[in-house]
This record gives C-alpha cells, structure tokens and sequence, in this order.
C-alpha cells in the first residue's frame, strides 16, 4: 500500500493512494449557487464543478489558506460521488508495510466525533492519520452532496 | 506538531528514577495487611498544584513527555497519542480531565507521562511531576470532596492527608473505561 502524505499546520494524513483519483496542483475555481454548506467552492474537473472539502473545517483546525492548497480529487464508494479535499499541502508518496499499520487506541476510536480516521502509520519517530476518504463526510453531508448533482445542472 | 524535548532517552537523569519506581511494585511491604489495614503501593504525582495517586500495579511505565501527535475531533482531554518504541499510545491529561485549573505552580515541574494499564486497556496520564512510591492504607481513606466536579468523584478511590498535602487516589480501571467508551 502506497501512502499520500498531506501536512497542515497541526496534522500529518496519510490517504491511501487507491482512493486518489488525481492531485490538481492548480486547480480552477469556481462558485456554483447550491453549493453544499461544507463547502466554501467547488474546482473544474473534467467538465464538472466538484465541490470541495475542507479538511481544516472539518477537523476544526486553525484556517489555512485552502485555495493555496493543492485540491485531491477523490470518489465516496460505493456511491461513485466525486469530490475535491483541500487543507494540506503534499508533501510525499510513502510505501506502507502492514506491520506500520496500527489501530486507533481505543480511547481514541471510541470518542471521535467524526469517524474517519481508519488508523496509524507509523515511521520510525513518526506518526500519520490515516484517513478514509469514503468516510469523510457523515450520512447526511453524503445525501447533501449527492443532492448538489442531481440539481445542479452545469455540474 | 511540536517537539516536546529533543533530549535522547540516554541523557535524561529522570529515566533512571523513573525505572527506580516501577522497580518498587516487586518489593514486598515491610508492614502486612491486617483486619485494620490495608496498605497498596501507591505511585504519586502532581497536576498543577495537586496531588494524585494511582495504585503501582497499574503503572506500566513512567517515560518524559515525548511528541505527542494531536488528533482531531476528539474531547480536549485526549491531548493526542504518542510513539511508544513503535507501541502507539493515547494520551489524557488529566487536569482538563477533572477539571483542575492549571493554576500557579508553586514547585517546579519535571513533566512525564505515567502509562497505565488495565487488562487491554492502555493509556498514558500527563503528569507535573511524579514523586514516589508510598504505601498507603486504603481503610483510612476519606470520601473525595468538593475539589472535583461530583460526576467526576465516580473516577476517584478517596483521598488522604500526607502530612501538609492533601492526596487524592485515583481509579485507574474506571478512567480507562469511561475513555474507551462510546
């Protein structure tokens, strides 16, 4: 398993390289009408307007300059719905071995209040959040974002 | 993410101390239990101004604060985890835990991490200071008073005068619980 590394001023994640479908390094932007509340723009990706999320909102980080981040396009299985993560810059690809895989402690799992972080990878000295892509975004944030789709015509 | 200290392991004095302690749970009570005692190993340390005590048989390890990795969208009192010699390990700080004002430390600090142990339950308690091991008697201790919120007397065995300080034992079994619940 191959390891995109993503820093921000507070976190380092790791997303698995499978559910990368592209880095845009430079994206462009765009603002549609019905956006999703979860997210402040939406980037041009092959003809469509891919909302975007905000891993700084979401993990109530301090603000960074998410428009100065490179955007990873990403697919929610088994839904098949695309979307854009913005709030780290890419600092490398790492391989992983399973015996640098570890769970969550148990303190930790069992009191987030969003769930997706999947585990730990662990190099040497250092330690990086693995995050789900699939899991990012809660139940309803999901059907929000489906929503956006469907009526969305120029999406 | 900021280094904590950047000390190797090799050159801390607190190291050997730490080990000294742990080292105190196989040695055996000058003073049997009787009817009227019930003397435990107790390891004690301090949180602000405050003393605490949890039993020796659930302290795994005493280690200096090393990185600790924050993680999000978890309670204030999960200051992260850390990298234990390739053993990830969580970390509580117990003063937002209970509640206790960071406040004006009067003695200086040594700060560490204790690592409790119960069954699979594992965390680390960040600590000021960690004195001693003191054998006390659990018979003479008194109900927790108002110092802690009353939701959160649930986590404390009792407290106990020590000479000028007050003491408060804490239940290591019920924190690990009620942290890796749901």
């Amino acid at each position: 398993m191959n390891i995109l590394i993503s820093i921000s001023p507070t976190y380092k994640f790791g997303i698995d390289e499978n559910q990368i479908l592209e880095v845009l390094p430079n994206p462009v932007y765009t603002y549609p009408e019905n956006l999703p509340g979860f997210s402040s723009f939406a980037v041009e990706y092959k003809g469509k307007k891919l909302p975007v999320i905000s891993l700084a909102k979401l993990t109530n980080e301090e603000m960074i300059e998410d428009m100065e981040s490179p955007i990873i396009v990403s697919e929610i299985e088994p839904e098949g719905v695309q979307f854009g993560l913005s709030g780290g810059w890419i600092q490398n690809i790492v391989p992983a071995a399973a015996d640098q895989l570890h769970d969550l402690p148990l303190t930790i799992k069992s009191k987030m209040s969003r769930k997706f972080l999947w585990g730990l990878l662990v190099k040497k000295e250092d330690l990086i959040l693995l995050i789900n892509l699939d899991e990012l975004l809660t139940a309803g944030e999901l059907r929000t974002l489906i929503a956006f789709y469907q009526t969305d015509s120029s999406a | 993410m900021e280094k904590m200290t950047d000390t190797p392991d090799k050159e801390r004095p607190s190291i050997k101390r730490y080990q000294e302690l742990i080292s105190k749970n196989t040695q055996i009570d000058v003073k049997d239990n009787t009817e009227e005692t019930d003397l435990r190993k107790v390891i004690i340390f301090r949180l602000g101004n405050e003393w605490y005590g949890v039993l020796l048989k659930d302290v795994f390890e005493i280690v200096d604060i090393i990185k600790i990795y924050r993680i999000p969208c978890v309670p204030d009192y999960i200051k992260g985890v850390t990298n234990l010699r390739g053993n990830v390990v969580s970390i509580i700080d117990l003063k937002v835990f209970f509640g206790i004002g960071e406040g004006f430390e009067k003695e200086a600090s040594e700060k560490c991490i204790v690592i409790v142990k119960c069954g699979l339950l594992q965390t680390g308690f960040m600590a000021d200071f960690v004195e001693d091991v003191y054998s006390i008697d659990f018979y003479k201790l008194d109900a927790p008073i108002s110092t802690i919120e009353s939701e959160k007397a649930q986590y404390i065995v009792g407290e106990n005068k020590m000479g000028e300080r007050f003491l408060t034992i804490i239940e290591t079994k019920a924190i690990l619980e009620a942290t890796s619940m749901q």
